[in-house]
């Protein structure tokens, strides 16, 4: 028996790649039950969008996550149950050989066509395991933030795919929660250095002190005091955000508070868990990943103001979470890259949404809320009643009329934020300025940009004024900011080219301030 | 009321055009205030966040 072989397929015809994939389905193993072929059906939508021409079938896979699940539960039945999977790899080239070998080094040699892979279990009622496919076409549409880049190797050539990992949940070894952990940890594995748990293994960690019934077959799910545990144990903070009272219905008030909440993390790659309520159904979890982009939201989502003169009107600060819709997630039980509406009858929704997890690394102890926090009190301190402090002593500059604002915060790798602070617009002394500070390992990042053109950002067409970073290894009471960058435009008595940096030193707190360039660049695309 | 401790620092840079650095008495103040204007809030947001995961930690979630 070949352990390859090559198929050809026509671009974008659903049906046949499904009719492929149908014949390929294991029919032995587990048997009872309904199959659960939504994920399936929906991952062949997406890899059929994502234009593949030709598919290569690798034959008796050992996936360390089935092994894994075989060696915890299905190697105890009497039934023989198989140990291998099946894996069909997708390009978007066609094949011009039947030779496996042959196709396989055509492919290596044009890296791009590469659209990653599916793993086929051998239980037919909920086949799919192992799957790393690229994100959805269309970048100024889709932004999918939580992936990695994985390596794959095929007789002897080696491939990359940048995407998110997704697995359905095989109904015994582990449930809806078990699988949305897993890919977060897959996800993170590499990035963060933590452990990339098993299906098995999630289910072992979850249960190891809080038993609430058998653990396998685990048909019973997990409780939120579980999931959490199982955070804990493979390394992250098991830090929950509240968005919604159980039991209350979804209001615009409560959809537009789990955008803002979740928003931060969405915009740091961190992968969160969402815990979905829909109206008499049970709990499930989802795993959100990325966000779309609305150009022209309804309404602004208030974030406070500021005042820099003693009239009534303040300045509006306005979240950047407005633009952000819909979310994108990986749904166990329908699929990969799936949006998540707001609020649909019928459809898992971010109304539904009662509680979070983001997978946050243990070294943070300022949440994203509290992030938010800090920063817009410590904008707001910069520029308190600014006009008369400065208008006292006068800097002979025409006072220039204060923008409407837009605030955007992340996480961010201090790696990350210099390298896109030295390929910014930047002026020379702020740039050397960040570039030589010392800053810890990963920082909380406050844009400040421009409501004017906030609208283009994925276009590259917005502009920032200014950001605020904060040390998020501190308390946010204790105001243990790391930098506030004001440019010009947030300074209506400076020069047009004049900025100001307040710096404080995060070994002894010491704090000044010095005048920088001011020019405005663009914010962050990732 | 005094003003802010870090737009008074703002306004000095802008006013003189060279590097300020807070002295030991303007830099206690700024710590203790914003402490005083955020602790409370920070307090409460945690609370919350505490009662919520204590009615929740109980559910199922499949």
């Amino acid at each position: 028996m070949e352990r390859f072989e090559v198929y050809r397929i026509t671009a974008g015809d659903e049906a046949e790649l499904a009719q492929l994939l149908q014949s390929l389905l294991v029919t032995k193993g587990m048997k009872s039950g309904s199959p659960r072929y939504t994920p399936l059906e929906n991952t062949i939508r997406h890899i059929s969008s994502l234009g593949a021409k030709s598919v290569l079938l690798q034959k008796d896979v050992q996936d360390p996550d089935f092994l894994a699940e075989h060696t915890a539960y299905y190697s105890k039945w009497s039934y023989k149950v198989p140990r291998f999977c099946d894996r069909l790899h997708f390009f978007d080239l066609e094949a011009d050989s039947e030779d496996p070998l042959e196709f396989i080094d055509k492919m290596a040699a044009n890296q791009d066509s590469y659209l990653g892979f599916v793993t086929l279990r051998p239980i037919s009622v909920s086949p799919q395991a192992a799957t790393i496919l690229k994100p959805p076409n269309n970048d100024t549409k889709h932004f999918i933030l939580s992936k990695d880049d994985f390596q794959v190797n095929i007789a002897g050539q080696r491939f990359s795919v940048a995407g998110t990992p997704f697995m359905q949940q095989d109904n015994a070894v582990g449930a809806c929660a078990q699988a949305s952990i897993w890919m977060a940890l897959r996800t993170l594995r590499r990035k963060e250095g933590q452990s990339a748990f098993s299906p098995a293994q999630i289910t072992t960690a979850a249960t190891r002190f809080l038993v609430r019934g058998r653990t396998l077959p685990n048909r019973g799910g997990l409780v939120v005091e579980q999931i959490t545990e199982a955070l804990r144990t493979a390394g992250y903070s098991p830090h929950t955000i509240p968005l919604r009272e159980l039991g209350q219905d979804a209001t615009e008030e409560t959809i537009t508070a789990s955008r803002q909440a979740l928003y931060p993390y969405v915009e740091s790659g961190i992968p969160v868990l969402v815990l979905l309520f829909p109206k008499d159904a049970e709990g499930h979890a989802v795993l959100l990943i990325g966000h779309g982009w609305d150009k022209e939201p309804a309404s602004f989502i208030k974030n406070g103001d500021i005042r820099i003169d003693s009239s009534e009107n303040p300045i509006e600060l306005y979240d950047a979470s407005s633009w952000v819709a819909p979310f994108f997630i990986h749904n166990d039980n329908t699929g990969p890259y799936l949006p998540l509406p707001d609020n649909m009858e019928g459809q898992y929704s971010l109304g539904d949404a009662v509680s979070a997890i983001p997978f946050l690394q243990l070294d943070i102890f300022v949440d994203a809320a509290e992030a938010k926090l800090t920063c817009h009190r410590l904008l707001a301190d910069s520029l308190e009643d600014l006009n008369k402090l400065v208008s006292n002593g006068g800097t002979g500059e025409q006072v220039k009329e204060f923008p409407v604002l837009v605030t955007r915060t992340y996480l961010q790798d201090k790696s990350e934020f210099r390298a896109a602070i030295l390929s910014s617009d930047m002026e020379k002394d702020a740039k050397d300025f960040y570039r030589s500070k010392w800053l810890p390992k990963r920082i909380w990042v406050t844009e400040i940009n421009l409501l004017d053109g906030y609208s283009e950002s994925p276009e590259g067409e917005a502009c920032r004024v200014g950001e605020i970073l904060l040390d998020p290894a501190s308390e946010p009471e204790d105001g243990h900011f790391l930098s506030i960058h004001l440019g010009s435009d947030l300074l209506p008595h400076a020069k047009a080219t004049t900025g100001v940096i307040i710096d404080r030193n995060a070994f002894d707190g010491e704090i000044r301030a010095f005048a920088v360039g001011g020019s405005r660049y663009a914010p962050l695309v990732r | 009321m005094d003003s802010k401790v870090l737009a008074g620092l703002v306004a000095d840079v802008l006013k003189t055009g060279s590097q300020q650095t807070l002295d030991a008495e303007e830099k206690s103040r700024f710590y203790r205030e914003f402490e005083s204007d955020l602790a409370e809030q920070v307090e409460q947001m945690r609370s919350e966040k505490r009662r919520a995961y204590e009615e929740l930690k109980n559910i199922a979630i499949k």
